[in-house]
C-alpha cells in the first residue's frame, strides 16, 4: 500500500520533469533490431504444414523461428539457463537441449504457436561431453545425459518411458546417438576405438555391443553407409607418400577395408570429416604450400569408394559442404565457395552423378563478411528428381547470416551484430563543410588565377541560387531534416550529414570477431557500409581489443576511427596492429607526406608482439588533429601512434602529466598505477610505478567506471534550499572499481587515478554475485549509482540494491578548498553522502543520460533481465533524500522524502512493450539539443531512442498547433481592422457632443 | 525411470487466469533473476525443472504485466510459498500461498501517457480564461451595480476610496527614501 502511494507521490511530483511516450510516438524516434546471435545449428523443417519453417539455435541461447522468405524473426525464446547445444525437429514438435553443469534441461517446442509443450531436467555427471538427443520414428525423445545413461522421453508429455545405464567399461564414453526404426545405436569412445550399443526402443535392454574398432583418435570419424544400416569408423594414416583411409563396421568380424590416396606434396596438411548428422559422405581435405583438394568418398558394401575431388582455390577459405537427403532417400551433396572476392558459387552434387545438378554463382562482397563457415540447404525438386531450386542458409565468418536462392541473396541478418563489443558514435559534419561553398573559399590562389573573372563570377551566382533554393526548401519543409524523427530529407539522402538539432549519428559497431559495422542512427539504423578485418585462416582469429575515435568531424577531415586488432602468431605471441579507418565512408584511412616518411601514415600500423594495452591520450597531433594512441608494452615502455617525431616530442613534452592506470578491468587481480617518464632514447617513452593497491587474496575485480569522455559540468555546487552551497568534487581522474573479496562479499572503491588515493571505501557483506547477479557502476560528475544483488540475509531484502553515492568539496555549506586548482597529490579527501535503495527488477547494465551542457537532470538508464530498456530520473537516485520528515529547505531544494524502494513505473520504460533481449551496454550520447540525450543499448539487440529527461524545454512541443495561432493572429488583425475605424468615429463623435 | 533432477525438485506448477494472448510465448517464470528457469505453455502453466533446496525469490519476466514476486522455500522437495514484495525483508515471510502456485497478474503495464484531446471544459478551466471572464463580467456587470445602487451609500464609497487614496500619497515613497539613504549626503 506504501509503494502504491509513494508511487503516487512521485508521479505527481515529477510529472513536470518526465515525459513519457505517447502511444503514437512508439516507434517514431527509436528503433529496434531484434538479433539472435551466430547460429549454431539451422534446420529447414516441414512440419505438418506445406511452407518450410526455419529454425535456428545460436551462440547466444537464443531458438528463432525466422521467416525463410525474408528473413524477418518469427518468434524467439532465451534458453539462458546454461549452454543450449541442441535442437532437433519432428513433425510439429521442437526439441532444444540445455546443459548447465550437472543439469540437462530438455525442453519440446511447438513448431506454429511457439510455446513450451514441457520441459524436464536431467541430472548428469557433469564435464564428460554436454548431451545429445535425437528424435526415434514414434515421435519420443531420446536423451543421452552423460557417457553413461540413456533416457527415452515421451515425445507427448515429458514423461519417463525408461532408462538405461549402457554397458560401461573404464573409459569408453557414449556421446552420440543414431535413432533408427527398432533400435537406438549410441556411439561410444575411448582412447583406443570406437564401440557402438544398440538398445531396444521398447524397453532400453541393450541388444548388443560391438567390439571396440580399434583406431587412432586424432582423425577418426563415424559414418553409416548409405543404406544406413551398418555403422563404420573411419580413420586416415600417413604412409610415406600416401594417405590411406581406413574404414571398418563396427560388428564381429567386420573386414578393414582400405583405400590410399597419393600425396603430391609429403608435407601437406590434412583432415578427415564427415558430412553433418547422419553423413554417409567422408571427405578428405589435402592443403600443402602448392595446392588445396577436396576428395569425396561414399561407402558402397563397406567398401570405400572415391567419387568426387575438387580443387580448391589454395588461397581462399575452404568450401563449406552441407547435404540435403531428399524424401525418397536421394542423397545431394551441395557446396559453397568463394570464386573470387566478390562471387561466390553454390554447386548441388548428386550422388549418382559425377557433375553437379545444379550450380549457381552469386554475386557477395567477401570483403564484408569473412569467407563462409557454415551452410545448411533446402532443394526444391521436381517429380523426376531434378534440382528445381537451391537454398542455402549461410553463415559467414563474421557471424552474418545470408540466405543465398539460386543465383540471388534473398536476404541478410546482421547477427554479427549480436556480439558487438566496442561502439562509437559520429558526429556527422555539416552539410556546407562539405559544399561548393566551402571548396570555391578554399581555392588555391593558383588554381582561381587560371579561371576567367566571369566564369568564376557565374559560379557564385549559382551557388548562391542553389542556397537560395536549399533556404526556400527549408522553410517549406520540402527538404529540412525532420526536426521529429530526426530523418534527413528526400534531398542528399546519400550524402551523410548532420541534421539541424544534432540527432543523428553515424554508429560504428566493432565485434570482437573483426567485423566493423556502421548504422545510420536516423534510418532505424540502416548499415551505411560493414568491412571484415579479422582473418581469414581459422586457425587463429585476429581479435578486435580496442576501437577509438582518434579524429572527430573536423573542417576538411573526415572522422577518424582506429581499430586495434590482435593476431595470435606461431609460437604464443601477440601481434597487435592499429587499422586507421575513415568513420564516413569505412575505407583504409592514410597519410602521405612527400619527401618524409616518417611523417606518413599507413593504413595499418603492426606493431612488435608484446603490446599489452592501448590508451587514448589527450593530446592531438598539431596537423592532422589526431588524438594520440599510446600502447604500452610487457616492458611497461610507450609506443606512440601515429609515430612520427612530432608526435613522439609532444609525448615526451607531456610525459610528466601522463599517468595510467594498470588493471582496472574486469576480471583483473591487480591495482596499479603508472606514470610516463622521458628517456634519453628517442623513440621510446618509459613508464614507473607511481602506486598499487594491495588487494586480498583471490579479489576480483568485477566492475570498473570512470568518467565518461563527454561529462560537462554546468553547475559546480548544489544550491540547498537556504541559498547555501555544498560545492560537488569534481575529480577528472575518479575511478570506480567493485571487487570480489570472497563469498558474498562486494567491495567499492573510489581511487583517484593519478595518486592512487582510496577517497571511499565500502563493504557489502550480503552480496550475491554470479552469472545472473552482476555488479554495475555509473560514473558522471561526483554522482556515482552502484548496483548488485543482496543475498536475503534476515531484514535485507532479497533483490537489486542500488547505493548512490554524492561526493562533495566539503560536509559543511559554502566551504571550498581554499586553491585555485587542486592536485592529485593534495591531501584532499571529498564528503561523501550516500544512500542505498531497492530496485523491484534486476539489471543486466546501467549507463547515465548525457546532454550537451549537462544542464538537463540527469537520467539513470538501466536494462532488466525481462527484457526493458528503462530511465530513472536523478531525483529519485538522490544521496540527499531526507530521512526524516522533509525541512521546509528540503521542500525549497525539491528533495523527495527518502524511500527504500524506487518504484518503477511502466511509463519510463524507454523500451515500451519490446522485448530488448540480452543488452550488455548502456551508452549515452549528447545531440545539440540542450534536452535531448541519445540513449543506445547493446549487447545482444541492438535499441536506440531518445530521451528528454527534464522534458522537451528547448522546442516545441509536439501537439502545439501551428494553425490556431495562426488563426488567432489573423482573427486579431481582423478585430483591429474592424474595431479602429470604428473606436475612432466614436472618439470623433464624443468632440462634437 | 528419469532420476528426479535434483533432491526435493518437486517443480512448481501454476494456472494464469486472464487474458491469454497478453502473455506471449516468450514469458518466463524465473527464480533469482534467471538461475531456474520456467517457460509458459499455452495453457497459462509452467513447471520450473531440477531445483534444489534452498530459498527463492520468484518473479514473471513478460512485457505486458506486472506480476507479484514469491518467495518460495523448498525443504526436502516440501515447497512452501509466501507473498514478498520488493523491499520486504527476506527473514519475515508474509502470507502463506496455496501449492502449486496460481499467481494472477497485479497490474497491466501503461507504457504510454494518454493524449488529451481538445476539451471545452479544460479551455475554461484555464486561469487565464477564468481571469479574462471575470474582467469582461465586471465590465458589463459593475456599471448595472453602480446605477442601481443607493445615491447615498455611493457617495459613502467614493469618500472611502478617497480616504484611501489619499492615506496611500501621504506614505512615504520607498524608492525616494532609498534614493536618499545612498546619495551622499550634501
Amino acid at each position: 500500500m506504501r509503494a502504491i502511494w509513494l508511487l503516487l507521490a512521485a508521479t505527481t511530483l515529477l510529472a513536470g520533469t518526465t515525459s513519457a511516450l505517447y502511444e503514437d510516438q512508439a516507434g517514431l524516434h527509436d528503433w529496434h533490431l531484434p538479433l539472435l546471435g551466430r547460429p549454431l545449428n539451422a534446420l529447414f523443417h516441414k512440419g505438418d504444414t506445406r511452407a518450410t519453417q526455419l529454425f535456428v539455435l545460436t551462440d547466444r541461447s537464443t531458438l528463432a523461428s525466422v521467416n525463410p522468405r525474408n528473413g524477418n524473426l518469427v518468434r524467439r525464446h532465451a534458453l539462458v539457463d546454461g549452454n543450449a547445444t541442441a535442437l532437433r525437429a519432428s513433425g510439429q514438435r521442437l526439441a532444444t537441449l540445455n546443459s548447465d553443469g550437472g543439469r540437462r534441461l530438455l525442453r519440446a517446442w511447438d513448431a506454429t504457436s511457439s510455446f513450451l509443450l514441457w520441459e524436464r531436467a536431467v541430472t548428469a555427471s557433469a564435464g564428460a561431453h554436454e548431451g545429445d538427443i535425437a528424435f526415434t520414428p514414434a515421435g519420443d525423445l531420446l536423451l543421452l545425459a552423460d557417457c553413461s545413461t540413456l533416457h527415452l522421453v515421451s515425445g507427448m508429455s515429458g514423461a519417463t518411458i525408461w532408462t538405461a545405464a549402457l554397458p560401461t567399461s573404464e573409459s569408453v564414453c557414449y556421446d552420440k546417438i543414431h535413432a533408427s526404426s527398432a533400435s537406438a545405436r549410441v556411439v561410444g569412445r575411448d582412447s583406443k576405438g570406437v564401440q557402438v550399443v544398440r538398445v531396444d526402443l521398447k524397453d532400453g535392454e541393450t541388444v548388443d555391443t560391438t567390439p571396440t574398432v580399434k583406431c587412432p583418435k586424432d582423425t577418426r570419424v563415424l559414418l553409416a553407409d548409405n543404406t544406413d544400416a551398418s555403422l563404420y569408423a573411419a580413420w586416415a594414416v600417413r604412409k610415406a607418400d600416401n594417405i590411406v583411409l581406413h574404414a571398418k563396421e563396427a560388428k564381429e568380424g567386420a573386414k578393414l577395408r582400405s583405400h590410399s590416396v597419393q600425396l603430391e606434396d609429403k608435407h601437406a596438411q590434412y583432415s578427415l570429416k564427415t558430412l553433418t548428422g547422419d553423413g554417409s559422405v567422408l571427405l578428405l581435405s589435402v592443403r600443402s604450400k602448392a595446392a588445396a583438394t577436396v576428395r569425396l568418398f561414399t561407402l558402397q558394401d563397406g567398401d570405400i569408394v572415391p567419387y568426387l575431388q575438387l580443387d580448391e582455390k589454395h588461397s581462399g577459405a575452404a568450401s563449406v559442404f552441407t547435404h540435403v537427403r531428399a524424401d525418397k532417400g536421394q542423397l545431394f551433396v551441395v557446396r559453397l565457395f568463394a570464386v573470387d572476392a566478390t562471387t561466390a558459387s553454390v554447386q548441388v552434387y548428386d550422388l549418382t552423378k559425377k557433375k553437379p545438378v545444379a550450380e549457381h554463382t552469386i554475386s557477395h562482397d567477401f570483403s564484408q563478411t569473412g569467407p563462409f563457415v557454415q551452410a545448411r540447404a533446402e532443394l526444391a525438386l521436381a517429380k523426376g528428381g531434378d534440382v528445381n531450386a537451391v537454398r542455402v542458409l549461410a553463415t559467414t565468418a563474421d557471424g552474418s547470416v545470408h540466405m543465398l536462392r539460386d543465383k540471388t541473396v534473398s536476404w541478410t541478418r546482421e547477427e554479427s551484430l549480436a556480439d558487438a563489443a566496442f561502439v562509437e558514435a559520429i558526429d556527422l559534419p555539416e552539410n556546407k563543410l562539405l559544399s561548393q561553398d566551402n571548396d570555391e573559399l578554399d581555392e588555391p590562389l593558383q588554381l582561381s588565377e587560371h579561371i576567367s573573372s566571369w566564369s568564376r563570377f557565374l559560379r557564385r551566382v549559382v551557388t548562391h541560387v542553389n542556397q537560395l533554393s536549399q533556404l526556400v526548401r527549408h522553410f517549406t519543409g520540402g527538404d529540412s531534416d525532420h526536426a521529429v524523427t530526426g530523418k534527413a530529407g528526400t534531398h542528399g539522402d546519400d550524402i551523410l550529414h548532420r541534421d539541424t538539432f544534432g540527432l543523428r549519428k553515424l554508429l560504428v559497431f566493432a565485434t570482437r570477431s573483426g567485423k566493423l559495422l556502421a548504422l545510420d542512427s536516423a534510418h532505424r539504423g540502416k548499415i551505411v557500409w560493414s568491412r571484415y578485418l579479422g582473418t581469414r585462416q581459422e586457425s587463429a582469429p585476429a581479435v578486435v581489443t580496442g576501437l577509438f575515435p582518434v579524429r572527430t568531424t573536423v573542417v576538411k577531415f573526415p572522422p577518424l576511427l582506429s581499430v586495434v586488432l590482435e593476431n595470435a602468431l606461431e609460437g604464443g605471441a601477440v601481434s597487435t596492429t592499429v587499422h586507421s579507418i575513415d568513420a564516413l565512408s569505412g575505407n583504409d584511412y592514410s597519410i602521405h607526406v612527400a619527401d618524409d616518411s616518417e611523417a606518413s601514415l599507413s593504413a595499418t600500423v603492426v606493431y612488435a608482439p608484446g603490446m599489452r594495452k592501448v590508451y587514448r591520450l589527450p593530446l592531438e597531433s598539431s596537423r592532422d588533429r589526431l588524438h594520440l594512441l599510446a600502447m604500452l608494452d610487457t616492458n611497461d615502455k610507450i609506443h606512440v601512434w601515429p609515430n612520427t617525431p612530432e608526435t613522439r616530442q609532444q609525448v615526451m613534452a607531456a610525459s610528466s602529466a601522463l599517468a595510467f592506470t594498470n588493471g582496472a578491468a574486469v576480471g583483473s587481480r591487480t591495482l596499479a598505477g603508472r606514470v610516463a617518464v622521458a628517456t634519453k632514447e628517442a623513440s621510446v617513452v618509459d613508464t614507473v610505478e607511481s602506486w598499487k593497491i594491495a588487494l586480498p587474496e583471490g579479489a576480483q575485480i568485477i566492475a570498473v567506471a570512470k568518467r565518461p569522455a563527454h561529462d560537462p559540468t554546468a553547475s559546480i555546487g548544489r544550491t540547498l534550499g537556504d541559498r547555501s552551497v555544498l560545492f560537488k568534487y569534481l575529480n577528472p581522474n575518479l575511478v570506480a572499481v567493485a571487487l570480489v573479496t570472497g563469498t558474498g562479499r562486494l567491495e567499492v572503491m573510489l581511487l583517484d587515478a593519478v595518486s592512487g588515493a582510496v577517497l571511499h571505501h565500502a563493504v557489502h557483506d550480503d552480496a550475491m554475485i554470479d552469472a545472473q547477479h552482476t555488479v554495475h557502476i555509473v560514473l558522471s560528475e561526483n554522482w556515482v549509482v552502484y548496483t548488485f544483488a543482496g543475498r536475503g540475509t534476515g531484514v535485507n531484502p532479497k533483490g537489486t540494491v542500488a547505493v548512490v553515492l554524492e561526493l562533495f568539496e566539503s560536509a559543511i555549506e559554502d566551504m571550498r578548498v581554499e586553491s585555485e586548482t587542486i592536485s592529485a597529490y593534495d591531501s584532499l579527501r571529498p564528503h561523501v553522502v550516500s544512500r542505498a535503495f531497492t530496485l523491484p527488477y534486476g539489471v543486466d547494465a546501467a549507463g547515465v543520460t548525457s546532454t550537451r551542457s549537462g544542464i538537463t537532470t540527469k537520467k539513470l538508464l538501466l536494462a532488466f533481465p525481462s527484457g526493458q530498456v528503462c530511465g530513472v530520473t536523478r531525483r529519485l537516485m538522490d544521496a540527499r533524500r531526507p530521512v526524516e520528515p522533509p525541512s521546509d529547505a528540503d521542500k525549497e531544494e525539491g528533495l523527495v522524502p527518502y524511500d527504500p524502494v524506487i518504484p518503477i513505473s511502466p511509463q519510463w520504460m524507454l523500451s515500451y512493450n519490446q522485448t530488448v533481449m540480452g543488452v550488455r551496454h548502456i551508452l549515452s550520447f549528447p545531440s545539440l539539443m540542450e534536452s535531448t540525450a541519445l540513449v543506445l543499448a547493446y549487447g545482444q539487440d541492438i535499441f536506440f531512442t531518445r530521451d528528454t529527461p527534464s522534458g522537451t524545454f528547448d522546442m516545441l512541443s509536439e501537439d502545439f498547433s501551428k494553425g490556431t495561432l495562426l488563426l488567432t493572429i489573423v482573427g486579431l488583425s481582423l478585430g483591429i481592422m474592424v474595431a479602429g475605424p470604428m473606436v475612432r468615429r466614436k472618439k470623433l463623435n464624443a468632440h462634437w457632443k | 525411470m528419469l532420476q528426479p533432477a535434483m533432491r526435493g525438485s518437486a517443480g512448481l506448477q501454476e494456472h494464469v487466469a486472464f487474458d491469454p494472448a497478453l502473455l506471449t510465448p516468450d514469458t518466463r517464470v524465473v527464480l533469482d533473476n534467471g538461475r531456474y528457469t520456467g517457460h509458459l505453455r499455452q495453457d497459462g502453466g509452467f513447471i520450473i525443472p531440477g531445483v534444489p533446496d534452498g530459498d527463492y525469490l520468484l518473479e514473471v519476466w513478460t512485457a505486458n504485466m506486472e506480476f507479484p514476486k514469491v518467495k518460495l522455500s523448498i525443504e526436502n522437495g516440501a515447497v512452501q510459498a509466501t507473498v514478498s514484495a520488493t523491499g520486504a525483508e527476506w527473514g519475515s515471510p508474509g502470507a502463506g500461498l496455496p501449492y502449486p502456485l496460481t499467481l494472477s497478474p497485479l497490474a497491466q503495464r501503461e507504457f504510454f501517457a494518454k493524449r488529451e484531446g481538445f476539451n471545452i471544459m479544460s479551455l475554461f478551466a484555464n486561469p487565464y480564461m477564468l481571469m479574462m471572464g471575470f474582467s469582461v463580467i465586471m465590465l458589463v456587470v459593475m456599471p448595472k451595480m453602480m446605477k442601481n445602487m443607493d445615491p447615498e451609500a455611493l457617495q459613502e464609497m467614493q469618500q472611502n476610496q478617497a480616504d484611501l487614496h489619499n492615506s496611500i500619497s501621504n506614505v512615504p515613497d520607498i524608492s525616494q527614501k532609498l534614493a536618499n539613504f545612498f546619495s551622499p549626503k550634501e
